[in-house]
């Protein structure tokens, strides 16, 4: 590992808050179901990745600085865990064609209608391609420039939609079913808190491998403060029609009218959110290739990065051929899909690493000592 | 070295192979902006027409005074076609117009008379739906039909459509018309209770030919049309439900007619339910006023006369609040959305109310407070100066 591939904290801490910065691309997931009570599961979600973070700590103590395909080998065993990478392998290339898709579809829909997708697909993938291969450090320092930039934008914009804004659209609160409330947060926490989990594959990176959890624990709350003010945004700015719009922010910043001088600056937003995008897409391609390369035992990963490229472009090209079909598969099957991998399975991964917590000792042990 | 320059060739080649196609370019000198809409029901049946106005670019006067095509000639044309639906109407008039109609400047809707006497909301799927439309664009109901009011040509400016959107705008120093947002106006269809209404645009003789004016307010039942409300019934309906900016009250008082000026006004409205469950409206306006006018002798010196004057201002609107009231009691519509602040703020009670809403919106008790006070005189302290 070369000295320039390193990870500090801070900038972790970076990767994760734009990391959920740009899921509130998915917030029409979330606000179809639970609408005005949104921020409820918000602060619900926010509880309970809390949990599965805390979880994720325990792997991290017990294996600083192991990515997942690592810590699959250790705890499972050889064979066993080859079984268990390939299927996290299957679930971080969806991951990264399901999200390129989406931003890829937003651009269709709302900036470039009449472009071809495959054009876009490609230029989106090439650029994630070519950050992939600059390397992590590359990644960071461009990480932490979204931040800045995503929080500003959304901060200016929500203040300067104050006067749009009618509290009276919070009410009634609690109004909604049980049902509504339960799958809004598992929605919430399995798609837009939940795929931090991906920062597994760069554990290897960081300087202090043990502080990812508390990295991860801030992340999180400064990420859920962002999404939280986009929700109670666009619910307070929509109101009734926030449930059967197709793109709630997109619509909220549209009605952005400060005098004649401020208006139309939806297209600020959407620059913002196809860079965090591709700052989210491009993380989780590097955990892609990382995945492929540890699991079959590569030397370096920049070989394979275009060619995984090209599977990720047919990939996303025929996911969804259609919107209905991507927006079935999101208020659907979407966050049990995510759920199952980032929660569920690192559960049963503990479990398991409490069972056959002696052999893995000595194992753990072993390496350190060769 | 060489693998660079090989690399810069490559990209070279690339690029110019996708950047030189670009499908989305818009030039301006091949748009047709639409400044406004109007919707319209056709001669025929199931059929609309839709008005479609489009800003001459070529027509406009430049800075440097050549181009525009001298003082007379028209600086937009209006576009109309008949068609089963808005979509293929907007397609279809690539037959006439030479080049792509792009709605993002779009400023109003307006819709005709007839078109919504039938209901004519599943018209405005289109603008709520197409990605150029913006959900702010503000919506209108014609006194006639659409196109007529769109071809009249406004003194100030140009563009009718741009005038009418401006004179919405300007609407706040009276308060006796409604400004309605599309969205405004997909809220409410999308709420169980309330109704929407639309500001009324009618074309008025003058002695400089026909202007559009905005008065009065079409209120809605089920989506439909049902009756109007003229300028001052439209300012009872805006004192129930905050929206009173500006605006002038000629109050008869005692001594004579008194000229308020409304500096600001904030209402509150709180639904309460009795246990036998009538519902009352408590209504709460505060109002902070000047002396705008007075055309009469009144002693304004004397605090006592104030107060009466102040009193006299409260009942005023108490009067106006009641007599709009009683109109949309009349046709059972709800357009202050009284039902949903019950289902806000009463929520569990809500239940027991919302199947058979109208019925009950009927029987609501209105209890209005009004508290006035009259801060300034202006620079005229007495108002009989004359000897």
């Amino acid at each position: 590992m070369t000295k320039t591939e390193k990870i500090q904290p801070l900038q972790l801490l970076f990767a994760i808050i734009a990391f959920i910065q740009g899921a509130s691309l998915l917030t029409k997931f979330s606000l179809a179901i639970s609408q005005r009570d949104t921020w409820i599961c918000v602060i619900n979600a926010f509880v309970l990745t809390t949990f599965v973070i805390l979880i994720y700590g325990v792997l991290i103590n017990k294996f600083p600085g192991m990515t997942i395909i690592e810590i699959n080998d250790a705890v499972f065993g050889k064979i066993v865990g080859k079984i268990i990478s390939l299927l996290y392998l299957y679930f971080f290339l969806s991951l990264t064609t399901l999200n390129i898709r989406n931003v890829c579809s937003f651009t269709l829909h709302n900036v470039l209608p009449e472009t071809p997708l495959s054009i876009i697909v490609i230029t989106f993938v090439f650029v994630c391609a070519y950050i992939v291969r600059k390397g992590v450090h590359a990644m960071m320092s461009y990480g932490f420039l979204v931040v800045i930039a995503a929080s500003i934008v959304t901060t200016l914009n929500t203040i300067l939609l104050l006067k749009e804004m009618s509290f009276d659209n919070f009410l009634p609160v609690l109004s909604l079913s049980v049902k509504d409330y339960i799958q809004s947060t598992h929605t919430i926490s399995a798609i837009s808190f939940g795929e931090i989990f991906i920062f597994f594959m760069l554990m290897p990176n960081l300087t202090k491998p043990k502080s990812a959890k508390k990295m991860m624990l801030w992340g999180l709350l400064f990420g859920a403060l962002t999404l939280m003010m986009v929700v109670l945004r666009d619910v307070a700015v929509l109101g009734e029609s926030v449930s059967f719009l197709t793109m709630q922010t997109y619509e909220t910043i549209k009605l952005l009218k400060v005098g004649d001088i401020i208006t139309r600056s939806e297209i600020l937003y959407a620059t913002m959110l196809i860079t965090l995008q591709i700052f989210k897409s491009s993380i989780m391609f590097y955990a892609t290739v990382k995945a492929i390369t540890q699991i079959f035992n590569l030397k370096g990963y920049k070989y394979i990065t275009y060619a995984l490229g090209t599977i990720i472009t047919a990939y996303s090209l025929f996911v969804h051929p259609t919107y209905f079909e991507s927006a079935y598969w999101g208020a659907s099957t979407a966050s049990f899909f995510s759920s199952t991998f980032d929660m569920l399975l690192p559960l049963i991964t503990v479990i398991v690493m409490l069972f056959r917590k002696n052999s893995i000792d000595a194992k753990l042990k072993e390496a350190n000592a060769t | 070295m060489k693998v660079r320059v090989r690399l810069l060739l490559i990209m070279l080649v690339l690029s110019s192979l996708i950047l030189s196609g670009c499908w989305d370019r818009r030039e301006l000198n091949g748009l047709a902006l639409v400044m406004g809409v109007g919707i319209d029901t056709c001669t025929q049946d199931d059929d609309i027409t839709l008005t479609a106005q489009i800003i001459k670019t070529e027509a406009m006067p430049t800075p440097a005074g050549n181009g525009g095509a001298g003082g007379d000639e028209k600086e937009f044309w209006n576009v109309k076609r008949d068609g089963a639906n808005i979509f293929s109407i907007i397609r279809g008039f690539t037959n006439e117009v030479s080049r792509k109609l792009y709605f993002s400047h779009n400023q109003i809707i307006v819709m005709g008379d007839e078109l919504l006497k039938d209901g004519g909301e599943k018209y405005l799927d289109f603008f709520i739906r197409d990605h150029e439309a913006r959900l702010s664009v503000l919506v209108f109901a014609a006194e006639g039909k659409a196109s007529d009011i769109l071809d009249i040509e406004p003194e100030i400016t140009k563009i009718p459509a741009f005038d009418i959107s401006n004179l919405a705008n300007m609407q706040t120093s009276t308060s006796q018309t409604v400004s309605i947002r599309l969205i405004d106006f997909v809220n409410t269809m999308a709420s169980e209770s309330k109704e929407p209404v639309l500001p009324i645009l009618k074309i008025k003789n003058s002695d400089v030919g026909e202007i559009v004016e905005i008065s009065g307010t079409a209120i809605f039942k089920d989506n439909k049309k049902v009756a109007e409300l003229d300028e001052i019934e439209t300012r009872g309906f805006k004192w129930a439900v905050n929206k009173i900016d500006g605006g002038v009250l000629s109050v008869d008082a005692e001594s004579g007619t008194i000229i308020i000026e409304i500096k600001s006004s904030k209402t509150k409205v709180v639904p309460k339910i009795k246990a036998d469950g009538a519902i009352t409206m408590e209504i709460k306006v505060d109002l902070e006023g000047n002396i705008g006018c007075v055309q009469d002798d009144v002693d304004l010196e004397s605090l006592e006369m104030i107060e009466k004057i102040e009193k006299d201002t409260e009942d005023f609107i108490k009067r106006e609040i009641e007599h709009t009231f009683d109109i949309t009691k009349r046709y059972g519509t709800d357009i202050y959305g009284f039902g949903e602040l019950v289902e806000k703020y009463k929520h569990k009670q809500w239940t027991d109310y919302k199947d058979d809403w109208v019925k009950h919106f009927k029987e609501i008790e209105l209890d209005i407070k009004v508290e006035v006070s009259i801060l300034e005189s202006g620079s005229l302290g007495k108002s009989d100066y004359t000897k």
